[in-house]
């Protein structure tokens, strides 16, 4: 008799773990953590997270988990998420009907969209104006200033800032070797993440030219970022430099730009 | 005009049969046959990512870069420590190197029960690891993808080869070994030629880099999982090739590309299948051809109805109802394969394109035969 309630007891706490599902890092981007035992820790690709784990994400970082069945939860905003809060941003993109994808095909190959595509025999090289921002720099301000590298025998620079998400690509003529554009600037409107690149080409191939990216990120992203780097801020306050060359160091050499 | 319909759509495969025995067969003309096989429409479903988004977890690829022997071995027992159900070795120690290192992953190999390793058949002979290596009850499989009539494209796989002594290929012994198969299923669908239900590229699966691996203490998701062991680039993908193959993922469903896919991931592909035994069921030529005679004829039919009322409308309609035919025919077979269910679609769609074409040739017959025999006829 006891035997068989122990056996039944342990199938029941059996049955109510295999009921409990949970998810699997798939794919991170900057630092995300999750509360493990009261504990924050930092997540890392094929951790599994449960009902027990809530997930804080900042606004550089994106998260993608999967479950058992395979479906995809995307996690892009700042925030606390805990494990229903997951389950309620299920990735839904690419998940259109394969009628309408077939005949958005073929209206393509009807209409020959993809014809005239330039073939070119050659490689670049040496051809990487930027200079400020770094690329992948995280930039707080609202000021920003594009820096590149100044050719004396060329009049005239080409800057394209390049939506990251909607591929909307902005063109700006200059005759110097600087850019500044301010946050509020519409093109910035839509996202915030951007690719940029410089040429001398008033028409160039944008996928033959190297692009940086940027992301714009608010104050306390910026110091939640900074904060990472403390050790190394004590060492330089501890040789003396200000906290304006502090800055300028982390935006020059991290970039994570105030 | 049921008794025309008929007779056409015989003369057009008997007019579809002569030409392609007569172009085809010549040896000079060899390459179109070459070209139209590693041709299939029904390759758009994944060059297009017409199938539903899928990501699998539990079966994790490892990418070994050119990693030289001891951190292949240390990554195994890191890999081990975590339990995974099955590691598979996409990886053959040809030959012998360096004394030490050999024998630290010769142990490594013993130690662990639950590795699955490759080997291939290379015409009459076996291709494997080196004798130090082998293990006594060796668990492997052959990492043969290329079949009989299949050319660069990799489109199916054999899970089971040989007659007496049975073979099994890398992805059908790692999913025995992980009890997603039993070897009573395999033995009695996976001996024929199979396509490939792709669910996508590298990306649709777990991977890690092998210094990933070799730098964490834990990595939870290892537990219960496959891991297979593999290479996938050693930086720079878009201009390294090294076990890189042709499959339908390609971008480019027509024409010269570049191969889109590493092997392990192929390998990868097949054992999510059989995972979840999502087979393809393939139709058979004969059935194939038999729809292709039925679908024919119709076409044929409301071809001559509308050429018998109108030849003009039929002349002006004609490349429009073939475009038609075309693009629907292709549609259903998409559907199809949506279900798992593979058709190939190109004889039916050929064979209604060129029966709609022999209506005019079929006339210009029957009023010959008229002339000579009295032949009677709808078109007349």
């Amino acid at each position: 008799m006891g035997k068989s309630f122990t056996l039944i007891l342990i199938s029941l706490f059996t049955l109510v773990a295999n009921a409990q599902d949970s998810l699997c890092v798939f794919k991170i981007k900057g630092v995300a953590l999750a509360k493990f035992d009261k504990a924050k820790k930092p997540i890392k690709k094929g951790d599994i997270l449960n009902e027990k784990n809530t997930v804080y994400l900042n606004s550089t970082s994106n998260l993608t988990l999967i479950n058992s069945d395979g479906k995809v939860f995307n996690l892009e905003s700042t925030g606390a998420y805990d494990y229903s809060d997951i389950l309620k941003n299920e990735h839904l993109e690419n998940q259109k009907g394969l009628t309408s994808r077939y005949f958005k095909m073929i209206w393509k190959e009807l209409t020959n969209k993809d014809a005239g595509k330039t073939i070119i025999g050659g490689v670049f090289r040496g051809d990487v104006f930027m200079e400020f921002p770094l690329d992948s720099a995280r930039i707080a301000s609202s000021k920003i200033k594009f820096k590149w590298k100044a050719d004396e025998s060329i009049s005239e620079y080409y800057v394209f800032i390049k939506d990251s998400n909607s591929d909307d690509v902005h063109k700006f003529a200059t005759n110097g070797n600087e850019l500044t554009l301010y946050k509020d600037n519409p093109i910035f409107s839509g996202s915030k993440s951007f690719e940029w690149a410089v040429s001398t080409k008033e028409f160039p191939n944008l996928k033959n030219i190297p692009f940086y990216t940027f992301t714009l990120i608010n104050r306390s992203e910026y110091e939640s970022l900074k904060s990472q780097f403390d050790d190394l801020i004590s060492d330089l306050e501890a040789i003396g430099l200000s906290s304006i060359e502090i800055e300028e160091t982390l935006c020059n050499t991290y970039g994570i730009c105030k | 005009m049921y008794r025309d319909a008929l007779l056409c759509t015989v003369m057009t495969f008997v007019v579809a049969g002569l030409l392609y025995f007569a172009f085809v067969n010549l040896s000079i003309l060899d390459p179109f046959e070459k070209a139209f096989k590693d041709f299939k429409f029904t390759d758009i479903f994944y060059s297009q990512r017409f199938n539903k988004e899928q990501r699998n977890d539990k079966i994790i690829i490892v990418n070994i870069k050119h990693s030289d022997r001891f951190q292949i071995a240390e990554a195994i027992n890191t890999i081990a420590e975590q339990n995974p159900k099955v590691i598979g070795l996409d990886i053959i120690f040809k030959e012998r190197k360096q004394e030490f290192i050999d024998s630290i992953l010769k142990n490594t190999l013993h130690r662990h029960k639950n590795i699955v390793t490759a080997y291939f058949n290379d015409n009459d002979s076996i291709i494997d690891n080196h004798d130090y290596f082998k293990l006594n009850a060796e668990k492997k499989g052959f990492i043969n993808l290329n079949l009989k009539g299949q050319n660069t494209v990799i489109r199916e796989f054999i899970g089971v080869n040989g007659k007496d002594e049975k073979e099994y290929s890398f992805a059908t012994k790692i999913a025995l070994e992980a009890d997603f198969i039993t070897e009573e299923y395999a033995l009695k669908e996976l001996k024929k030629p199979i396509p490939i239900n792709y669910i996508g590229n590298k990306d649709v699966f777990l991977n890690f880099e092998i210094e990933e691996v070799l730098s964490s203490d834990k990595i939870p998701a290892f537990k219960d999982a496959v891991v297979l062991l593999g290479y996938l680039s050693d930086g720079n993908e878009a201009y390294d090739i090294e076990d890189k193959h042709f499959t339908p993922l390609n971008e480019a469903w027509v024409g010269r590309a570049t191969p889109d896919t590493y092997g392990v991931v192929i390998h990868a592909n097949i054992l999510n299948m059989l995972s979840q035994k999502s087979l393809m069921y393939r139709i058979s030529v004969f059935s194939t051809y038999v729809l292709a005679f039925v679908l024919c004829f119709f076409s044929i039919f409301f071809g001559m109805k509308i050429y018998k009322r109108n030849s003009f409308v039929f002349d002006i309609t004609e490349k429009l109802v073939q475009l038609s035919i075309s693009v629907v025919f292709l549609y259903l077979a998409l559907v199809l394969l949506q279900v798992n269910i593979y058709i190939n679609v190109v004889p039916i769609i050929l064979l209604c394109l060129l029966g709609l074409e022999m209506i005019d040739y079929y006339e210009h017959l029957v009023i010959q035969l008229n002339k000579k025999y009295g032949w009677e006829s709808h078109l007349l």
